[in-house]
């Protein structure tokens, strides 16, 4: 497992609904350990599905999913748990608990997997600093901005150091400023070595910090682009 | 699990039994008649298979003198009863030492029959040789002359055992029922605690805790509220019984019988109430685990 730590990889995968919505076709996809890949897309394009995938929220229709060295077609139910775990996963709502301060939402991570209390300390204590919430982590969630906010959630994400970051929209609901620093801190955690996908409809932050460009429509990749901008450059010239 | 993983389970599980208000109280009252209910069943089921065994271990047949009757006759009497096949020994009881055992088992008020007064008659106990041939013997002491009634295995004793199966049947049959509505109850203080923790059990999933770590708390509030409804009809079922078996069971050892003691019968019934009180609350969980915790 330990050479596919790291690595992301789709074959032909397909996912329909049960209500009939056909969210991805025959989908085919490679990602190194190290990368950085935007998945881009106009809403309803079908990167909520592709993400879900990979931390196994959902099962594909038919086709192979590898993340992390899992073979997730034939991992069973109760090895969920495994996968997740060398996995981070941030959204666009922060999924935060409002009854927690900063240092405990981040350590609830950790809390969960049954770690000990100086484990835990430690490494919130360190986590938050990459963030840049050493002062916050005694507050509460809602006291703090929608960017703080998405830190703490980040935070957690990578408290567990993570081979895999995978975020949906995760500026979805920031402002341009707030959501370059978020990137800036995507971006810290990719130059160490962790593989991170994220899905945005974002422009601006794809534009500013290029990075591999994967492009669906319609549940299919139309485009698959190293160093690519948002949309494609044939397309901004028609 | 580590001791604070643990810690913080318990404490998880008893805030929302707290939290959950008067639907933790119904689910409460309702483990607490079950368990009530089932109590009182397995003492009876308990005592009855007792009693039973020792009905069917008794050797002796009491039978009755006719009044009237000449020591002469009595005599040769004895000597027929002790020619019947597998009788063992015959011994003589007068009227007397009958109302003795008599006041004895119902009171003082039967004093008045002393002396001319005595309805009772004099009788042979026969015992027999071993326990299956009393019907037998009953039935050959009663052709012979001077014999009033030939009684066996506590004649008496099975028309109690009529009722007590009576109550234990429709206990039972109430319990199950009672079982049901209990789960039920229980199943719906804890889809309140998991739709109260919808978020934090989205989170935990998407971190990766276990399947179990994240069941472990709904469990243990569900075995929480089966022992607290276990605790006041705990309470009642061992105080009746040592009341009961100071009552009836006096009764009982007179002629023969004995219920079980409160020191044999309370521990086992104890623990085994308190388990299935906990098993009921955990059950409760398990069914609204499996519709509500979608994991
Ligand atoms: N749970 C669902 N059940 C049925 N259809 C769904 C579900 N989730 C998404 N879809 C449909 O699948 C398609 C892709 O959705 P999604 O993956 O969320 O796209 P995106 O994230 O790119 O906006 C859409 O047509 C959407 O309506
Ligand atoms: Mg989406």
């Amino acid at each position: 497992m330990t050479e596919n730590n790291g690595t992301i990889k789709l074959k032909e995968v397909t996912k329909n609904y049960p209500n009939g919505v056909a969210a991805l076709k025959d989908i085919s996809l490679t990602v190194q350990t190290g990368e950085f890949v935007y998945l881009v897309g106009q809403s309803g394009a079908g990167k909520s599905t592709l993400v879900k995938l990979l931390y196994r929220e959902l099962v594909p229709t038919s086709g192979e999913i590898t993340v992390n060295g899992f073979d997730l077609q034939h991992l069973r139910e109760r090895e969920v748990p495994k996968l997740r775990r060398t996995l981070g996963v941030v959204f666009q709502d922060f999924k935060l608990l409002p009854k927690m301060t900063v240092a405990e939402n981040v350590g609830y991570a950790l809390h969960v997997l049954g770690k000990n209390n100086d484990e835990i300390r430690s490494a919130v204590t360190q986590v938050l600093a990459e963030v840049g919430l050493e002062a916050q982590a005694d507050h509460f969630p809602d006291e703090l901005s929608g960017g703080q906010q998405q830190r703490i959630a980040i935070a957690r994400a990578i408290v567990n150091s993570p081979q895999i970051v995978i975020a949906d929209e995760p500026t979805g609901n920031l402002d341009p400023k707030t959501s370059a620093g978020i990137m800036t801190i995507f971006q810290r955690i990719n130059d160490r070595g962790t593989t991170v996908i994220m899905a945005t409809h974002n422009q601006q932050i794809v534009d500013e910090l290029p990075h591999r460009v994967v492009e669906v429509v319609d549940g299919q990749i139309v485009r698959d682009e190293e160093g690519g901008q948002y949309t494609h450059e044939l397309d901004n010239n028609a | 699990m580590n001791w604070t993983t643990m810690r913080n389970h318990l404490h998880d599980s008893f805030k929302s039994i707290w939290r959950n208000g008067w639907m933790a109280f119904a689910a409460i009252s309702g483990v607490a008649v079950t368990i009530l209910l089932v109590g009182i069943s397995l003492a009876l089921v308990f005592n009855v298979t007792k009693l039973s065994h020792d009905v069917e271990n008794d050797v002796r047949v009491q039978v009755s003198i006719e009044p009237k009757t000449t020591d002469r006759q009595e005599a040769a009497l004895k000597a027929q009863l002790q020619k019947i096949k597998h009788v063992d020994q015959v011994t003589f009881s007068s009227k007397e030492n009958e109302l003795k055992k008599v006041v004895r088992q119902y009171g003082n008020s039967f004093e008045m029959f002393n002396g001319d007064d005595n309805p009772l008659s004099d009788v042979f106990v026969v015992r027999a040789t071993d326990p299956e041939k009393t019907v037998a013997i009953a039935k050959q002491a009663k052709k012979l002359d001077h014999v009033a009634r030939a009684n066996y295995g506590g004649t008496q004793t099975k028309k109690l055992f009529k009722t007590m199966n009576g109550i234990r049947n429709w206990g039972m049959a109430f319990s199950v029922l009672l079982l049901v509505v209990a789960i039920f109850l229980i199943a719906n203080t804890i889809r309140i605690t998991i739709l109260s923790r919808q978020n934090e059990i989205e989170i935990m999933r998407l971190v990766g805790a276990t399947r179990w770590y994240i069941r472990w708390p709904f469990i243990l509030e569900g075995a929480w509220t089966g022992l607290l409804g276990a605790i006041l009809p705990l309470v009642i079922i061992d105080f009746g019984y040592v009341s009961v078996y100071n009552g009836v069971g006096q009764q009982l050892t007179t002629s023969g019988y004995h219920l079980l003691t409160p020191n044999a019968l309370l521990l086992p019934l104890n623990i085994a109430l308190i388990v299935i009180a906990m098993l009921i609350g955990s059950l409760g969980a398990a069914v609204s685990m499996r519709r509500f915790l979608k994991i």
